[in-house]
């Protein structure tokens, strides 16, 4: 796992499987999870491809499966999950297996839910339809108590035979309430008046199982003469979707009825429970398999895609397929292959290393603690393979800076917190998969968050600083030596070094005696931090670029580092590291307690106005005072001089000397392999071909290939050479088009060795010398500028440790002094109750939260230099 | 110089020890570099930090401006007291 220092080494290598092997093969190195294969299909349509219809059948079983679990989710039952997962090694018959079960299960529920609402959709119109008959007995009810007959019964028997013989019909039904207006006067418009309508609420809603919300109905009674009434009524009844339920003429017939029908509800209800723990068992049991399914129909899918991605071969017996490994692996992925193939198969499969000049993928190989850094450096960019990697070094870096601008102790033990927390659930959260958006990026920081915290700590330590509160521990190197009078005299008096100093500095941090922090001295700080950082990283990128072994381009780096590392490092130097040295020069030298004027405090020279002078090359006439020395040291502005000429002489050397370089490189080479005429005709015509800039950065398969193809076939001589390369090389199995897969698959190493070297060298006379130079002038103003904007900008650091000091100040003075200065006995214990619960919320909140998150940005934007 | 021997001779071996001696007790395993590199730069920056901090303070060339509460404070917690 361990070494970060650069990507992983990778080789391009061909895989051989047998096609009855394939499957298992695929599946044991999908465990292993050590490859990146390449598309050999890419020119084909999805449909075309080998595996279509197994794929096919994968997207069949998600999808089941998604249903599945939307309903095991909507009945609220857990879904079982295990820390383990399946292996997807199965035989053809397991996967029929395996579909077959998801189907049934699918149907299963399907059929259950069904049933369920068909069950509650006719016990919902029972309870309609019983609602219907006692609304009825009370219309009835009501009109006779209007008339006065003294026996209810006889007269309403009498009022509906009545109607049920003379013509008259009439219907009963539900309707929604909101409509029952509406429908109404529809009614009346349409019946012109004739009809007899009667309408009662129904106290509670009735719950409506297809949207499973509760609506209001209201019972109606429609009496209406004839029968084209009839039909349009009914008619009308269907538009406002009204239920119908024919009520009984008879008073018995509708008691009886409401019997009835109170007892088929009783038994319904029943039934409709036992239906609902019946489904809730089959979906508790599905629950159970429903993590493991997912898996296995995810990784038979993922097998099936890379089988796609691979070629059949002539003879239909070997599937050969393309990737990727990391050098170190290649044991491991042999052992997989073993592992696949190990029952009757007469071939085994082999994995055979090609070589090749292609840039292959970066790979960092990262485990749980490093994995978020490498996460925050990919955000700025991927490096190129073999780059040195950054995130090395962001492991310590980032948090420390980091910490520089959060500088609090107290603040800092509460991420420490925080982290630790984190920490501690991780195995929870794997488990059971918590997502969140916000929640996943702190959790994936944990690791990062608790080295901050840390360094934070220790910064807060030196900064003396615990919720903006000094601790003096170490006793302060200040004190006192005013008379009464002295002090009743004035507001406040200012410590002189002189008198109140004991001599020698306070031991750790930053002596309590100061309410603040001295601002320019931390930003002095960190202004030296930054540029030993910067200096870190050109070492490092140079270096290890220079001496990579693996990917050699053809002219060798060396010459990078004296035509552009040295010459950035001395411009550095000599600018910035000068001005530090004179800050530390300042501190030393300077003091209350010596002797010679020159060297006390008052003369103390300004260390800007000398750099000032020094760029603009002029002498600092001006002194702190008369009698004083303008600069620290006899002799300084001469030195300054020699310094501002070494800088003034980098710059030539980065402009012109990679540029200079190549060039004679070029007419080198091209006297070396006795080609002179061809090389100097081939720049014209290659000039006129180029095809795009081709660098080492840049995946050069397509465009760098086409255009070494192309040049080769213009060139007079040695394309008999290069031809013959091309031709063996096309074994049977691979698609004879792109070339680059010709020249990869190569198997001579030697006659590789050549085209390569001519693949090269057409690439690099395809850059016009023009070209180079605009890029050499733009890289070194870019890197000059850099250098000075970049170390202004680590003035952030300081500008931000102020801020939060001085936020955190204010908090406490304003909110958690006020509250507790308070010494008022019941009513003072509120306030103090109060006044700590917003303190504490707008140190976390703010401080912690917004000051946290804006470090981090910070520290982000510093680390992408 | 105003310096202290005994702080600046001890942090310096402290973070020294931590940079220089203990990347070889790291035991063997495949992270071995990784916190090689982390303890290596962890001990550089802290050092360097706390450096600067005490150098600037060694040499001050003002001193902090107190108001009257704060000096008389001072001289009752810190042990001198205002004489008359």
């Amino acid at each position: 796992m361990g070494d970060l220092i650069r990507s992983e080494e990778m080789v391009l290598c061909h895989l051989f499987i047998p096609s009855e092997a394939a499957y298992f093969v695929i599946s044991e190195l999908g465990e292993v999870g050590l490859l990146q294969f390449r598309d050999l299909n890419k020119n084909l349509q999805n449909f075309q491809r080998n595996f279509v219809r197994d794929v096919q059948m994968c997207y069949t079983m998600e999808r089941r499966l998604r249903y599945i679990k939307s309903q095991v989710q909507e009945s609220k039952i857990k879904i079982f999950t295990s820390p383990e997962s399946a292996k997807a090694r199965l035989s053809p018959n397991e996967i029929t297996a395996l579909k077959m079960q998801i189907k049934q299960a699918e149907i299963e529920i399907r059929r259950l839910t069904q049933n369920a609402l068909d069950l509650k959709t006719y016990s919902l119109q029972l309870s309609e339809f019983k609602c219907v008959l006692q609304k009825a007995e009370e219309f009835l009810k009501k009109r006779d108590e209007i008339f006065g007959f003294d026996s209810t019964y006889k007269t309403s028997i009498d009022f509906l035979q009545v109607i049920g013989t003379d013509q008259l019909n009439f219907i009963t039904g539900v309707v929604a309430k909101e409509r029952v207006v509406a429908f109404e006067t529809t009614l009346w418009r349409m019946s012109k008046g004739n009809a007899y309508f009667k309408r009662e609420d129904i106290d509670e809603p009735l719950i409506d199982y297809t949207t499973g919300q509760k609506k209001y109905k209201t019972v109606f009674l429609v009496c209406c003469h004839g029968d084209k009434q009839f039909l349009k009524l009914l008619k009308l009844c269907e538009g406002f979707r009204a239920s119908l339920y024919t009520c009984p003429t008879s008073h018995m017939e509708r008691k009886r009825l409401i019997q009835s029908i109170d007892k088929r509800l009783d038994d319904l209800e029943l039934v409709i429970n036992q239906t609902d723990a019946y489904r809730r068992k089959f979906l508790f049991s599905v629950a159970q398999q429903l993590q493991h399914w997912t898996i296995m129909v995810r990784k038979i899918k993922a097998i099936y895609h890379t089988l796609n991605y691979m070629n059949m071969d002539v003879t239909g017996k070997c599937l050969i397929g393309e990737c990727w490994v990391a050098v170190r692996d290649i044991p491991a992925v042999k052992q997989a292959l073993a592992d696949g193939s190990s029952s009757s198969i007469s071939v085994s499969p082999f994995l055979y290393v090609v070589n090749t000049k292609e840039l292959p993928p970066t790979y960092n190989k990262t485990n749980k603690y490093t994995k978020g850094f490498q996460n925050l450096i990919d955000v700025y960019g991927i490096a190129t393979y073999r780059e040195a990697n950054p995130a090395l070094y962001a492991i310590i870096t980032f948090p420390f800076l980091f910490a520089v601008m959060f500088g609090d102790v107290g603040h800092a033990l509460v991420m420490i917190i925080f982290a630790l927390y984190l920490i501690r659930i991780e195995k929870k959260v794997e488990e059971l998969q918590i997502r969140g958006e916000i929640f996943e990026i702190f959790f994936a920081g944990r690791y990062m968050i608790l080295l901050m915290g840390l360094f934070s700590c220790y910064t807060g330590f030196i900064y003396n600083d615990i919720f903006s509160r000094p601790m003096n521990v170490f006793g302060s190197r200040w004190f006192v030596d005013f008379n009464r009078s002295t002090l009743a005299g004035n507001e406040d008096m200012e410590l002189d070094p002189g008198v109140h100093y004991k001599g020698t500095p306070y031991v750790f941090g930053m002596d309590p005696a100061w309410g603040m922090k001295i601002s320019i001295i931390i930003g002095v700080l960190h202004m030296i931090l930054g540029l030993s950082l910067s200096i870190i990283n050109y070492r490092h990128v140079n270096f290890h670029v220079t001496f990579n072994s693996d990917i050699r381009r053809y002219f060798n780096e060396r010459h990078c580092i004296y035509l552009e590392y040295i010459p950035r490092l001395i411009l550095l130097c000599t600018l910035f590291l000068w001005m530090v040295v004179m800050m530390f020069m300042k501190w030393i030298m300077f003091s209350a307690s010596n002797t010679d004027v020159q060297f006390g405090t008052a003369c103390a020279p300004s260390i800007l106005v000398n750099f000032i002078d020094m760029m603009l090359v002029r002498r600092t006439t001006k002194a702190q005072f008369p009698g004083c020395n303008p600069y620290l040291f006899q002799n300084q502005p001469e030195v300054q001089m020699v310094l501002l000429l070494i800088c003034a002489l980098t710059i030539p050397v980065m402009l012109l000397g990679k540029p200079l370089y190549i060039l004679y490189e070029r007419k080198h080479h091209a006297k070396m392999s006795g080609m002179t005429d061809e090389a100097s005709g081939q720049v014209v015509t290659e000039n006129i071909e180029v095809n795009g800039k081709t660098t080492a950065n840049e995946k050069p398969s397509e465009t760098g290939s086409i255009n070494a193809k192309d040049n080769d076939k213009n060139k007079a001589a040695g394309t008999d050479k290069t031809t013959a390369n091309e031709n063996p090389s096309e074994t049977g199995s691979i698609n004879a088009r792109d070339n680059d897969k010709n020249k990869s698959v190569g198997a001579d190493k030697t006659k590789e060795g050549t085209s390569d070297k001519k693949e090269a060298e057409e690439k690099e006379n395809s850059e016009s010398f023009g070209e180079i130079m605009i890029l050499q002038v733009i890289d070194t103003i870019e890197y000059a500028l850099g250098t000075v904007s970049h170390t202004a900008s680590y003035l952030r650091l300081w500008a931000l440790s102020l801020a939060h000091n001085e936020l955190s100040e204010v908090l406490w003075g304003k909110l958690l002094s006020m509250g507790t200065a308070n010494n008022g006995g019941y009513f003072g214990g509120l306030l103090m109750f109060l006044s700590f619960f917003m303190w504490m919320f707008f140190t976390v909140s703010i401080l912690i939260i917004m000051e946290g998150l804006s470090a981090f940005l910070h520290t982000l934007r510093l680390h992408c230099n | 110089m105003g310096a202290d021997v005994a702080p600046l001779v001890g942090f310096t071996l402290f973070w020294g020890l931590i940079g220089g001696a203990l990347p070889f007790a790291v035991p063997k395993s495949p992270n071995r570099g990784i916190i090689q590199v982390a303890l290596i730069m962890t001990a550089a920056c802290c050092w360097l930090f706390w450096l600067c901090a005490y150098m600037a303070q060694m040499n001050p060339l003002i001193g902090p401006r107190l108001d009257r509460n704060h000096l008389l404070i001072i001289a009752r917690e810190w042990g001198n007291q205002i004489k008359d």
